[in-house]
């Protein structure tokens, strides 16, 4: 072979369609993309890259015939290879991908797809003929005049015609319009260009040491930064091969992850934590027969935090079917940088520190340091930071921290995005924040809203700013006085709950969990009584709202992570329906009020 | 496994499989009740979907658990769509 994809550069290209088109010229007869429907489905469809270069022209030539350069595009598609091939479609044709749930897949996803339709006016929307007339019907009483479509397939013989001149743009030009998940009322699309993505997967695939060799596969879904950037576009932007399982097969039968990537011989695969969790409980030991995972090199954890004990557990159990313990990569990232900020060096075991609570919570100057009775609260760290500048900044002042510090995750870097779709204020303050010590004219920043420090150069992500609470002084981390709350009382230990606190008028924390099905009504006041106990002693601040609720009443995201903001909106609105409850008069006043407006 | 066959084995599989799902070994699920109030979630109720398939053959979606909501209403369901199968 004359040419060969090892002395490849992403970030040499004026665009990704052009480093697309060379990888397919490189290896056309090579595999790029199998969908993976599960071991009891159909022959899996496999498509090389010379198949998947000309279905991709073809969709670029026409799309290209029809909206000019620069216009969104609606992919609501469920995970197939028409997503693909209209995603590569949109970057060679100079037009904006703008990926999006399937209108049908949950309750809430047609109201979704439409309030990112209204957000950022595609002239085109296209998704699956089951779904387009639920689309259309919801457009049309919102009084959106917008063109839904579904998808047809390809012509099987044809050639694509070579695009007309000018829909080649450059690397400053949109390529994707990232909504991130959270509240369906108000879309925030992360505008991504070119060059944000090639340096984002570049830069991703150089750290882990992945490249055209390797094997990609996830379940994740094609609207999510990890299926997208992380699985897809690192497998296609370094010629590799991609694998994509549709959600749901993980859902319905989490082993199919494992014949996805025993059956491929998968080198490189991702989740968050709670696919850890929920294979652990899930799979069962006789399902292992037979599996091999011994080929995988990369598994990396990321988009919600790193539980240590589910770490511990998952590379414990499978290693008898290969799983090496060295593979879990623990990662950082987020929509607004394409999706990459960090991770641990691959091949090498990851640090888990255990922090002094105390210090954590400290009001003045909340730092990570080793607890030194060897207890304290496990934090997994995420390796090192290369491709950003960082900063761990006081949110307050605004100035700059030093090593072991608490404070907001500031990053810049060239794949931080410009912005979000339309929302100027919101990005002048988001993607243009400015150090104290910057003046008005220093380079903006991105702040992250995740609270962090570095340790020996390390980054320990500890929870979200806007979620931390401030109680009698005490800076106080969600995370923490749930998974306290989890060990109060054996009738809360496998469940999930959410912490959050409320202005009555000073902040009191509010907890709201589940609670095991079956729990006599006369012991339920014993359970509250040991929560508040616990974390009363914990903390040393008073938890006196407790709210025990039934299994699955906390809200939490498809891929698992809890939303407190949504909790504490029930809760004001009186909308949680409890089994117990424990409120101060102050705080029931509270919920009456906001009942009444 | 064998397979369950009468409305009474697929019940009992159902009360095992649910009791899993809910992490309550002991104390067996009430068939009568209902399986939002035991807070069967909607990982759960895909996880189930899937082992109906896998242990009955029998094809349903997630939605079924909410609509039919006890576990004598999802056996009286499942059995039903047993007999319309065509003979194997």
């Amino acid at each position: 072979m004359v040419f060969d994809l090892k002395g490849f550069e992403l970030t040499g290209f004026r665009n990704l369609g052009d480093a697309f088109t060379v990888c397919a010229d490189l290896d056309p007869e090579k595999p790029a993309l199998t969908v993976f429907r599960g071991t009891g489905a159909a022959v899996p469809e496999t498509l090389s890259y010379r198949e998947l270069a000309r279905r991709a022209g073809l969709r670029a030539a026409e799309l290209a015939a029809r909206l000019p350069v620069g216009e969104r595009v609606v992919i609501a598609l469920p995970t197939c290879v028409e997503f693909v091939e209209l995603y590569l479609g949109c970057l060679l044709a100079g037009l904006v991908a703008v990926p999006a749930p399937p209108p049908v897949s949950t309750k809430t996803a047609a109201e979704r797809v439409a309030a990112i339709a209204a957000d950022c006016s595609p002239g085109l929307i296209l998704t699956t003929a089951d779904d387009r007339e639920i689309l259309a019907e919801r457009l049309r009483t919102q009084g959106l005049a917008l063109t839904v479509e579904q998808v047809e397939r390809v012509g099987d013989a044809e050639q694509p015609p070579a695009l007309p001149a000018g829909r080649q743009v450059d690397g400053d030009a949109l390529a994707v319009l990232q909504y991130s998940s959270g509240s369906t009322g108000r879309p925030k699309g992360v505008m991504l260009d070119h060059r944000n993505v090639q340096v984002n997967v570049a830069g991703f695939n150089a750290s882990a040491g992945l490249g055209a060799e390797d094997v990609f596969a996830t379940w994740m879904p094609m609207h999510h930064d990890f299926g997208l950037f992380i699985q897809l576009s690192c497998a296609l932007f370094a010629g590799a091969h991609a694998i994509l399982m549709p959600p749901t097969v993980f859902a319905r039968r989490p082993v199919q992850w494992f014949h996805m990537l025993h059956q491929f011989r998968v080198t490189a695969t991702s989740a968050p934590n709670f696919a850890y969790d929920l294979s652990l409980r899930l799979i069962s030991d006789e399902q292992l027969e037979g599996l091999d995972l011994s080929t995988l090199r990369f598994v990396s954890n990321g988009s919600e935090p790193i539980h240590a004990p589910t770490v511990d557990a998952f590379v414990e159990r499978f290693a008898r079917i290969g799983l090496r313990p060295e593979t879990h990569t623990p990662a950082y990232g987020m929509a607004e940088v394409t999706v990459y900020v960090s991770s641990t060096p691959t091949g090498q075991r990851h640090n888990v520190l255990l922090a002094d609570p105390v210090r954590l919570a400290d009001p003045d100057r909340p730092e990570l340091v080793v607890a030194a009775d060897g207890g304290g609260r496990p934090i997994v760290g995420c390796g090192r930071v290369r491709m950003f500048d960082l900063r761990i900044v006081d949110p307050r002042t605004r100035q700059d921290l030093p090593a072991g510090a608490i404070g907001e995750i500031w990053l810049r870097g060239e794949s931080v995005a410009r912005g979000y779709w339309n929302k100027p204020e919101l990005n002048a303050e988001i993607f243009r924040a400015r150090l104290a010590e910057d003046g008005a004219d220093g380079p903006g920043w991105l702040r992250t809203g995740d609270l962090g420090a570095l340790v020996d150069g390390e980054l320990f992500v500890i929870g979200r700013l806007k979620e931390m609470m401030i109680v009698r002084g005490r800076n106080l981390y969600p995370q923490d006085l749930e998974q306290e709350a989890r060990s109060a009382h054996p009738s809360l230990a496998r469940f999930v709950g959410a912490a959050f606190a409320v202005d009555a008028p000073d902040e009191r924390i509010v907890l709201v969990h589940e609670v095991a099905p079956g729990i006599p009504a006369e012991e339920l006041p014993a359970v509250t009584e040991a929560v508040a106990r616990r974390i009363t002693a914990a903390f040393g601040a008073p938890a006196r709202n407790i709210v025990l609720v039934r299994r699955g009443q906390v809200n939490r995201t498809t891929s698992g992570k809890i939303q407190r903001g949504t909790m504490r909106q029930r809760f004001l609105a009186g909308r949680i329906d409890a089994v117990h409850a424990e409120l101060e008069p102050e705080v029931r006043r509270l919920m009456a009020t906001t009942d009444a407006r | 496994m064998t397979q369950p066959r009468t409305s009474e084995e697929i019940r009992d599989w159902l009360i095992t499989r649910i009791g899993h799902y809910l992490d309550r070994p002991t104390e067996p699920v009430d068939p009568d009740a209902s399986l939002a109030e035991y807070g069967l979630d909607s990982v759960y109720a895909f996880a189930l979907c899937g082992a109906i398939e896998d242990t009955l053959g029998l094809s349903v979606e997630p939605t079924l658990v909410w609509e039919v909501n006890t576990v004598t209403a999802l056996t009286a369901h499942l059995v039903g769509l047993r007999s319309d199968r065509p003979a194997a």
